[in-house]
């Protein structure tokens, strides 16, 4: 009962919200995007979780992490995460990974929601994800602005005309700073789409992909990848 | 629970020192000095910091210190982020010359601690 109450003024159908609760979210980093993304899962109502990352909390992540604080400082992000989410739904399902790679297990996860910071994860999770046939929700965030579509059967290479030589691709640097808006906004709208595809609602799928720029005159605009 | 993967770390690294150093995040130019199952006394690595460099602040788990360049935060677990500036890449070897007199200053302080926890 009291779980119930929790989540019943979200504006879902019974059915849809029980698909939320019941569906297993991957997620991929606990930083500036990830963070919020949990939180907003957590309170959509979403019970089942696997989550990746290996880094801890650190002065630095403060200006845009939502689990960056004081007394979570130098511990595991993933540790972290797990008490956040225990006192809004305590009885959600948390599996914790360490660093997400190609030999990451994706078993049980129904969507995979990528809140990671390079290109090299990126693309990993995004050819996991696609051979698994599961949706790959890409947000990421730079600065004032981001970018969020989902992958579902769309190559990620073609998308982003990556280069195949990984030494290159290391040398990618997604974001060297980032605001707090930026990051809270990809991950809000992540999860809208995310949800959106779960329950059969429109959803920005690539090659289409939303960009927004909180600095930029027009802040939300949509184009396609490739 | 799924078996932790971790950076993978520098094949030529001497597996006989005291630390690790590691590119901890795409997002920064910094490197991290990690050492190998040693904790840090922050009261007594104030001293150690001091002795290198100027300490800017520091609490029981966190503290910043300069060193010459490199701008430095120290953590408890034994964490140490070393960043040049935004745009500098800090080059592995100078930060394991760093990295050797930042451990002898902590030994000399006794601000190591020995053994996992």
């Amino acid at each position: 009962m009291l779980h119930d109450e929790k989540f019943s003024r979200n504006s879902f159908t019974k059915p849809q919200q029980t698909k939320i609760k019941k569906c297993t979210f991957g997620l991929i980093g606990l930083g500036g995007t990830g963070g919020f993304i949990l939180e907003n899962l957590l309170r959509l109502g979403a019970g089942n979780f696997v989550l990746f990352d290996h880094d801890q909390f650190e002065l630095s992540n403060f200006n845009r992490q939502l689990l960056a604080t004081d007394d979570t400082i130098d511990t595991l992000k993933t540790e972290v995460a797990v008490a956040r989410a225990n006192k809004i739904n305590p009885r959600a399902n948390i599996k914790t990974c360490g660093m997400f790679d190609k030999k990451s297990s994706l078993n049980s996860i129904k969507i995979l929601i990528d809140g990671s910071d390079n290109v090299i994860t990126k693309m990993e999770a995004a050819t996991l994800a696609r051979k698994k046939k599961i949706p790959y929700v890409f947000c990421s965030a730079n600065r004032a602005s981001g970018m969020v579509t989902i992958f579902d059967g769309y190559n990620f290479n073609t998308a982003f005309q990556v280069p195949s030589d990984r030494k290159k691709l290391s040398d990618y640097k997604l974001c060297s700073s980032i605001i707090c808006p930026a990051a809270s906004i990809a991950a809000s709208i992540a999860v809208s789409q995310a949800i959106n595809y779960l329950i059969k609602k429109p959803y920005v799928k690539a090659p289409d992909t939303l960009f927004f720029d909180l600095f930029s005159k027009k802040i939300f605009w949509r184009a396609k990848l490739g | 629970m799924t078996k932790q993967r971790y950076h993978k770390l520098d094949p030529c690294q001497d597996q006989y020192s005291d630390y690790y150093i590691i590119e901890p995040c795409t997002t920064s130019n910094g490197m991290e000095i990690k050492l190998k199952d040693l904790k840090i006394n922050m009261e007594n690595a104030e001293a150690a910091f001091s002795s290198l460099g100027t300490v800017a602040g520091s609490s029981s788990v966190v503290m910043l210190a300069k060193v010459g360049k490199y701008t430095i935060s120290v953590y408890a677990s034994g964490r140490m982020m070393v960043k040049e500036d935004k745009t500098t890449k800090s080059k592995k070897k100078e930060i394991d010359i760093l990295a050797q007199k930042i451990l002898r200053a902590l030994e000399t302080h006794d601000a190591i601690i020995r053994g996992k926890q």
